[in-house]
């Protein structure tokens, strides 16, 4: 469908799936082809399955029970509910009915929150489809999401390449094995024509915050723990504080009973 | 209101009595040349048409409302209203207003709406139109719907809101009907053409009555589905409504398809609209799978693969049947030498439902008579063919209809005008007494000149002159100095000042001919198209039944612009 409406050449990309591959974790620049990968090993599912040929060299597909696509995001503004509701609404769809023999695309789950509340859901709402065996394309820009596969033996990691080119950009749209080293959001930025002005201050920001993570880098661990490529942009959330200590900074202690202690205490536990 | 409608004139009378039997649908009363709307149907047509909305007298004091539409142009109105979900009843003029006393009689001939649509100029060729049905029970729902352009009838079953949402998403019914007090999600009951039907018509054993009814048979096991008794309430609901609507039996539909939702990869509602299969995001056509896979040589063709786009298989076997089928066509590319008699074969399905519908105009008649003539072409091209997959099976239902094909060539003028009002339809030599009508209708003037020549010359008289007038009809007219010289068969029939006017019976004869030749030549061909009709609806039972199978066939279509290789792949 692209194809039909673009100029441009499309480039062909490869997909494996199988027993011990069950999960991809699709890494890789905004605009470099992470949603057009994951539509196209859908739609040639579907076409398999219609008994109709397939745009491929060769193709080896099914049985698929279910697709489940979890892509773009539209505010369902007539029923009331928000961007963010109607993606959760969505997931839930899938985490519920998934099964071995399912085909499912999860594009950018967790971005309509924030960045803590969207990498936790992603990576749980992973590790739910890697229980389940499900056959997933899971395309995500949080980095620390490239870790999956430490504790996974089904997951991979795959990444669309793009090549910097004199502070602009140039997206390849080819799939290699292994995480992405950079997400190239301020080219795209700049590409999309947000003014010079802002993407100067970006950078300048982008570097700070750099800083900062290699301050921090030492003393936290978590979730991009183990020998996966360290990212060189730095997440957002590195500079912000623990989540625990910031519900701590905002208990008010003489409100809660000893008993509700206890159990805030407990669930803190749980989050460390 | 008695008191009222005592004073009301009689026309409005009886239009308000007919309009008190729709009052959920705009109706659409045939005055002349015109259909009229009154009252609030007024307002409304005229908001949705942006027509004039004028007056029309008074009556029971008041005046009353009114817009119109000319009745030669009232298609494209209609498309109008059924597009933004309106359903309209087409109320005629049922006896001769020039003979009637009082109002002339006038009944309601059909209810057109969004999903039971059959006319040409209503209907998107290439997309099914359905009306549908739901009904629940507990978490299970039953849904019905109905290709009443085609004859198609379904029946599925479904559990949880979830499942019935995104099948819904699938079919994308025209018109959605349930029952009054069922409580709907917002996503159904807010869809154009949602419409509510009485509680009480819901029930199983009415239903099971009307199906098998409709279907001529003592129980519903034969169809399989007698055990789906949610979805089988739905249908009922829904075959009372079609046949309603239509005024008709719907001799076409002639059983039920029972689908079940194991047989389909499941796809649900965000992700079908996340796939754009054949709807886009913005709910448009363009630039989806079905748009850019679809080359389809006819409409039933791609009608077909967005049906099969929007519900892929599961069962191993059914798909592979499918792709070694459309691996041997594409083989040294032998799909191609098809397309043609495909193409001459047009839209047949719709064609013969508007057949057995009564609903078929000339020009239907006439490409039934072209996708006939061109079957032999398609069954000789398919013969050679033999490849030994589902195409060979489908060979054995294809069989030309000779005799059929013969009177319809015979009957029908090559390219017939759009509506039979007018004649022009039934080619000379068909109707022997149609013919006849014609030359009279035609040769009048011949005859008379004829008459005159013979009369004169018999009589010696040579100012004898036969001529016509409106009150009088044809007569022989004699100088009044003559008038004594007529010969004694001569009925006077009128006296001038300076002339005698006759009849004989010769001329009383012609006269009653002459004056109805051009109405009964019109009524004579209008049963002669009638007689085709009938002959192609009883060769249309067989025919559906072997056109059945070719259903999915017409789904012949490769990407010629593939930059790879089309290639079919190995289910593990």
């Amino acid at each position: 469908m692209v194809e039909h409406v673009s100029d441009h050449p499309f480039v062909p990309n490869d997909l494996m799936l199988d027993e011990t591959r069950r999960l991809l974790v699709i890494t890789g620049p905004n605009m470099g082809g992470k949603s057009t990968y994951m539509r196209q090993a859908a739609l040639i599912a579907l076409l398999a399955h219609t008994g109709s040929c397939v745009p491929a060299d060769e193709a080896e597909i099914g049985p698929v029970d279910r697709i489940f696509t979890r892509i773009g995001s539209s505010d369902d503004l007539a029923g009331g509910r928000s961007t963010f509701m109607v993606e959760m609404t969505e997931t839930a769809t899938i985490l519920h009915n998934a099964t071995e023999h399912s085909l499912v695309l999860m594009d950018e789950i967790g971005r309509g929150t924030s960045t803590f509340d969207g990498l936790s859901l992603a990576w749980a709402s992973a590790e739910h489809l890697v229980e389940r065996r499900a056959f997933t394309l899971f395309a995500t820009h949080y980095f620390e999401m490239t870790a999956l596969t430490e504790p996974y033996d089904g997951v991979a990691n795959v990444h669309l390449t793009a090549a910097e080119h004199q502070d602009g950009i140039v997206f390849m749209h080819r799939v290699e094995e292994g995480p992405a080293s950079q997400s190239y959001g301020l080219q795209v930025a700049q590409l999309a024509g947000v003014p010079p002005r802002v993407v100067a201050r970006a950078r300048e920001k982008l570097a700070t915050l750099e800083q900062q993570e290699v301050h921090q880098a030492g003393t936290r661990g978590g979730m991009h723990e183990g020998d996966a490529p360290k990212p060189q942009q730095a997440d957002l959330f590195a500079s912000a504080p623990h989540p625990v200590i910031e519900a701590l900074e905002k208990l008010d202690l003489d409100e809660i009973s000893p008993r509700q202690a206890m159990a805030l205490l407990y669930e803190w536990r749980e989050q460390c | 209101m008695s008191q009222a409608s005592a004073q009301h004139t009689p026309m409005m009378v009886q239009y308000l009595k007919i309009k008190r039997e729709h009052p959920e649908v705009l109706l659409f009363y045939r005055m002349g040349d015109f259909y009229e709307l009154f009252y609030d149907d007024a307002k409304r047509a005229a908001k949705l048409l942006d027509i004039t909305l004028t007056q029309r007298g008074q009556s029971a004091g008041k005046p009353i409302p009114m817009a119109g539409v000319p009745y030669h142009s009232a298609e494209g109105y209609l498309a109008r209203l059924v597009k933004s979900g309106e359903s309209v009843a087409i109320c005629e003029q049922m006896s001769d207003p020039s003979t009637a006393k009082g109002p002339v009689d006038r009944q309601v001939v059909r209810i057109v709406t969004p999903g039971t649509l059959h006319d040409e100029a209503l209907l998107d060729a290439r997309r099914d139109n359905l009306v549908l049905a739901v009904h629940p029970h507990g978490e299970r729902w039953g849904m019905a719907w109905l290709e009443l352009s085609s004859g198609h009838f379904s029946v599925l079953e479904v559990d949880g809101e979830s499942d019935l949402l995104s099948e819904i998403q699938r079919l994308d019914p025209a018109e959605l009907l349930a029952a009054e007090s069922l409580s709907l999600p917002p996503a159904l009951a807010e869809r154009p053409g949602f419409r509510r039907q009485g509680d009480w018509l819901f029930d199983l054993e009415s239903a099971q009555r009307l199906l098998c009814d409709q279907f001529g048979v003592a129980d519903l096991r034969g169809f399989g589905c007698a055990h789906l008794t949610t979805a089988l309430t739905a249908a009922g609901v829904l075959i009372d409504y079609a046949r309603d609507t239509q005024r008709s039996r719907l001799p076409h539909v002639t059983g039920i398809a029972v689908e079940t939702r194991d047989e389909a990869v499941v796809i649900d509602a965000a992700s079908r609209r996340n796939l754009e299969i054949d709807i886009n995001l913005g709910g448009g056509f363009e630039n989806t799978l079905a748009s850019v896979l679809d080359t389809t040589a006819t409409a039933m063709g791609s009608r077909q693969l967005k049906r099969w786009l929007n519900r892929p298989l599961r069962d191993t076997a059914q798909v592979q049947a499918r792709q070694a089928a459309v691996q041997s066509l594409i083989d040294d590319d032998r799909y191609t030498a098809l397309r043609e008699p495909l193409k001459a074969i047009g839209d047949i399905e719709r064609i013969l439902a508007r057949v057995a519908l009564y609903s078929a105009r000339p020009r239907d008649l006439a490409r039934l008579r072209d996708a006939l003539n061109a079957l032999p072409a398609l069954e000789r091209d398919l013969a050679e063919l033999d490849d030994g997959t589902a195409i060979d099976e489908l060979k054995r239902h294809i069989q030309p209809y000779p005799e059929l094909a013969e009177t319809l060539t015979q009957a029908l003028v090559d390219n017939p005008p759009v509506v039979i009002r007018d004649g022009g339809v039934i080619a000379a030599g068909f109707d022997e007494e149609l013919d006849e009508y014609r030359g009279l209708a035609e040769h009048a003037g011949d005859y008379l000149v004829e008459l005159e020549t013979r009369e004169r010359e018999r009589t010696g008289l040579a100012s004898l002159k036969v001529g016509y007038n409106r009150v009088h009809g044809y007569f022989i007219e004699i100088p009044r100095a003559q008038a004594r010289e007529a010969p004694a068969e001569y009925i006077r029939r009128q006296t001038l000042k300076n002339a005698e006017r006759f009849i004989i019976p010769e001329l009383k004869e012609f006269e009653d001919k002459a004056l109805s030749a051009k109405s009964r030549s019109l009524a004579r061909e209008s049963c002669s198209t009638t007689a085709c009709w009938k002959r192609s609806t009883s060769t249309f039972k067989h025919c559906r039944a072997r056109l059945a199978p070719w259903r999915p066939s017409t789904y012949w279509h490769v990407s010629p612009n593939a930059p790879w290789r089309w290639i079919s792949y190995a289910p593990i």
